[in-house]
């Protein structure tokens, strides 16, 4: 049941009525609680009971931390520890065994022993990276003193396993999320129509771009070798903008949702296409998981205030982490490797370009420096893109090899007349909203001022997608993860 | 919270009225789509214009591999090539029907592949011909039977309905008329003649009924019926066993080139890509094809 598809707002509809029938948070907590186990349990019945377990351990486990936070530290470091090793000890049983025996199986074969392993039936969790992570942060944060442990079993089960972040995200934090669940939540009309704006332009993201992009990255990336370089290079760039449009659009439409209950997600992009280095990039995009590994990874692990050697290398491992994190294939960690360097790339140069700065004062104000900063972080996104993308290395390989070489030549263009219509429309139409976003606020389109138009806009949006959006989507590229 | 009512009544007339405007002029558009031999402006001529006595049925497999124009030299029969890109059984009788409205083919020539009987393309053939739902009797009779209620209650929008057509609407009139006969052909060469085995085959109920009303409106019309199965390097032995049997059952004639072991087998300069044949391989199996036209028509 995804967010797009008509099952969920159906479902959704009787949640929201029912929500605000309740007048009571105490309730109100209890109905999402239920709720969001009845979802998750409808996507996923075999897994609901581990999901309720690894709920109740985290819970427990926060409780007995905070009991003993004031007389027993080295009890409180050992439960801390615990339910860090917990939480990642589900990720990797879930998510990477599988990936750690076929590659040990391997290794030794390469070597010259014959092993035949075979591979484990494991279904991972719907939401696994996800809500693992929520619940790192949790008991880390309970441990650290940020936050009090949570009594309230519903309302902690509510946080968890909110549904319309379950699946794809974004990554909320206890201590932004659980003090919105202590009062209750009233119908408001500036909730009701912000969280509708959102679902609205987040579907629009979804269906008249990404969906438009994903036959042609599709049809690429299944076949590299089939394809010449420049087919290569502009699925990478395609894939990019699908990758930035699915998730965005989601995130928009589980953002709007949350809204529309009264609560307030955790924003998870700020227009990454104007981001002018690496860090820059990632304080933009997938915010929610960046902002994690920087507080939960980076910072412990002495984060830049210690020697540059040192901060690269934290660097390195927080986006090595980034990479493993989105799943068990190698491409992931070249496609965190690949980031990671471009990071302390720009740190690199940050000083030079802050003295070719202070030389040419004007060079601040020159937006074709900026522009060009842009630009050079679009390619580098682009690249990483088709690390993210490719079916395995040796494809990483293959475009390369296509790019290095003198393969270049007209790129594949069957079939892709939707794309490079409506699909390109509605990319120029989120590039001028968000340019719009970065640079003037948001007083356009369906935000304008003027109440004419702002309806006509909402109007034709909603026409434009349903005219012109690939409406028959069933997935979405991080509820893989 | 009123002034929000008032926004969404709003919202919704304006919406509500450009569905209406946009289902007008997309009526009137589609209706009179030029015949330029694009998939869609094809699919509007077998659904809507063409008459011919032998009637060319099947997926690409088809509209790459039947020539209609040999046909005719051959036998003074007019032919049309209705086949569709991933379309399965379900298109192939809708198309059957609409012919029937207007004319009676004394021969139907269905090219059968695996995926036209399993769900693999089940909802295309319906997803890309559902702007002429509401024009189309078959059509719109088939959704009613089997399309299930979200697609139902979709489909009352003109917007929905019309998804996607500006695009090749406005292609279809940039490109210049022609008569067209459905037949596309391919020039391309295969190098390799590997086989590629699939074992995977599991029929779909819709698509098996489709197909068995297929044989049942060839019976009650008194149209023959021939089933083919094209040459292809992709082979999904389960289903030509399935259709050996079905097809004896139905007692309808089944000619299976994919298990051919003279004509085609080794000869990688009749194919396309290991699923199609080429232009010069089409030409042979059409020869064959005529050959087994002409035998019935002599016959009746």
């Amino acid at each position: 049941m995804l967010i797009n598809s008509i099952g969920f707002w159906i479902f959704f509809v009787v949640v929201f009525l029912v929500y605000y029938l309740i007048r009571n948070h105490r309730w109100q907590n209890a109905w999402l609680a239920i709720t969001s186990l009845v979802f998750y349990g409808y996507v996923s019945l075999k897994l609901l009971a581990l999901f309720v377990v690894i709920i109740a351990i985290f819970y427990g486990l926060a409780l007995g931390v905070e009991k003993k936070s004031k007389n027993s530290p080295s009890i409180v470091k050992w439960l801390k520890v615990t339910g860090v090793c917990a939480g990642i000890g589900v990720l990797i049983y879930f998510k990477y065994l599988n990936f750690f025996i076929s590659e040990f199986s391997s290794l030794l074969t390469s070597i010259g022993f014959t092993v035949n392993t075979g591979t484990l039936n494991i279904i991972a969790p719907l939401g696994i990276s996800y809500f693992t992570f929520k619940l790192i942060s949790y008991i880390v944060d309970v441990a650290n003193g940020k936050i009090q442990a949570e009594h309230d079993a519903v309302k902690f089960t509510a946080y968890v396993a909110f549904f319309p972040t379950l699946m794809s995200g974004p990554i909320d934090r206890a201590t932004t999320f659980l003090p919105q669940l202590e009062k209750a939540r009233k119908l408001l009309p500036s909730n009701l129509s912000d969280g509708s704006l959102r679902i609205l332009w987040g579907f629009f993201m979804k269906a008249c771009i990404a969906d438009r992009i994903a036959p042609y990255t599709d049809a690429i990336f299944n076949n590299m070798s089939h394809h010449n370089a420049s087919s290569i290079a502009l699925a990478s760039v395609l894939y990019l903008i699908q990758m930035y449009t699915d998730f965005a659009g989601y995130s928009h439409m589980a953002i709007g949702v949350g809204r529309l209950l009264g609560l307030t997600v955790t924003e998870n992009f700020k227009q990454p296409f104007f981001a002018v280095n690496g860090g820059d990039f990632w304080r933009r995009w997938h915010m929610s998981l960046s902002f994690w590994l920087r507080d939960y990874i980076y910072i412990p692990m002495g984060g830049s205030r210690c020697s540059k050697l040192r901060s690269y290398f934290n660097v390195m491992v927080t986006f090595i982490a980034c990479g493993a994190w989105h799943g068990a294939n190698w491409t992931y960690i070249i496609f965190g490797a690949h980031h990671g360097l471009w990071v302390i790339a720009s740190r690199i140069m940050k000083v030079p370009r802050e003295k070719l700065e202070a030389k040419y004062e004007s060079l601040k104000h020159y937006t074709w420096f900026k522009s060009l900063r842009i630009a050079i972080s679009f390619v580098v996104c682009c690249i990483g893109a088709m690390y993210f993308r490719a079916n395995s290395i040796s494809d990483i390989i293959v475009a390369w090899r296509k790019w290095l070489s003198s393969d270049w030549g007209m790129p594949y263009l069957q079939a892709t007349v939707p794309l490079f219509t409506f699909g390109f429309l509605s990319f120029l139409v989120m590039i001028y909203k968000e340019h719009q976003d970065e640079y003037h606020g948001k007083a356009h389109f369906m935000y304008s001022s003027s109440r004419a138009m702002r309806l006509a806009c909402i109007a034709m949006t909603i026409v434009f997608i349903i005219l012109t959006g690939a409406l028959e989507s069933n997935s979405f590229i991080y509820v893989q993860f | 919270m009123k002034k929000i009512l008032i926004n969404i009544l709003i919202i919704l007339a304006i919406v509500v009225a450009c569905d209406i405007i946009a289902g007008f002029v997309g009526n009137k558009m589609l209706m009179s789509t030029p015949e330029v031999g694009t998939l869609q402006a094809d699919a509007y001529q077998a659904m809507f214009k063409k008459k011919a006595d032998v009637l060319i049925l099947g997926s690409s497999r088809a509209r790459h591999t039947y020539i209609p124009s040999l046909i005719t030299d051959s036998t003074g029969l007019t032919a049309y090539n209705a086949g569709y890109d991933g379309h399965g059984m379900n298109y192939a009788l809708i198309v059957l029907q609409s012919f029937l409205e207007r004319c009676k083919p004394q021969v139907v020539v269905l090219e059968a592949c695996a995926a036209m009987v399993t769900d693999e393309w089940l909802n295309n053939s319906i997803d890309d011909v559902k702007h002429f739902y509401g024009l189309n009797k078959p059509l719109t009779n088939y959704v009613k039977e089997y399309g299930t209620w979200q697609l139902q209650a979709k489909l009352h929008s003109n917007l929905y309905r019309l998804n996607s057509t500006p695009t090749w609407m406005v292609k279809a009139r940039t490109l210049p008329s022609r008569d067209c006969d459905g037949y596309e052909p391919q020039y391309g060469n295969l190098a390799d003649t590997a086989i590629i085995n699939f074992n995977d085959f599991k029929t779909n109920e819709i698509q098996v009924k489709c197909f068995e009303e297929i044989i049942e409106t060839c019976n009650r019309n008194n149209i023959e019926l021939l089933v083919y199965i094209a040459p292809s390097l992709e082979v999904t032995a389960k289903f030509q066993e399935w259709m050996k049997e079905f097809c004896h059952e139905k007692d309808v004639i089944l000619k299976d080139y994919g298990c051919d072991k003279f004509l085609f087998s080794n000869r990688h300069q009749y194919f396309n890509d290991s699923d199609h044949l080429n232009d010069l391989g089409a030409r042979i199996l059409t020869n064959n094809t005529i050959k087994d036209i002409k035998c019935l028509t002599i016959s009746r």
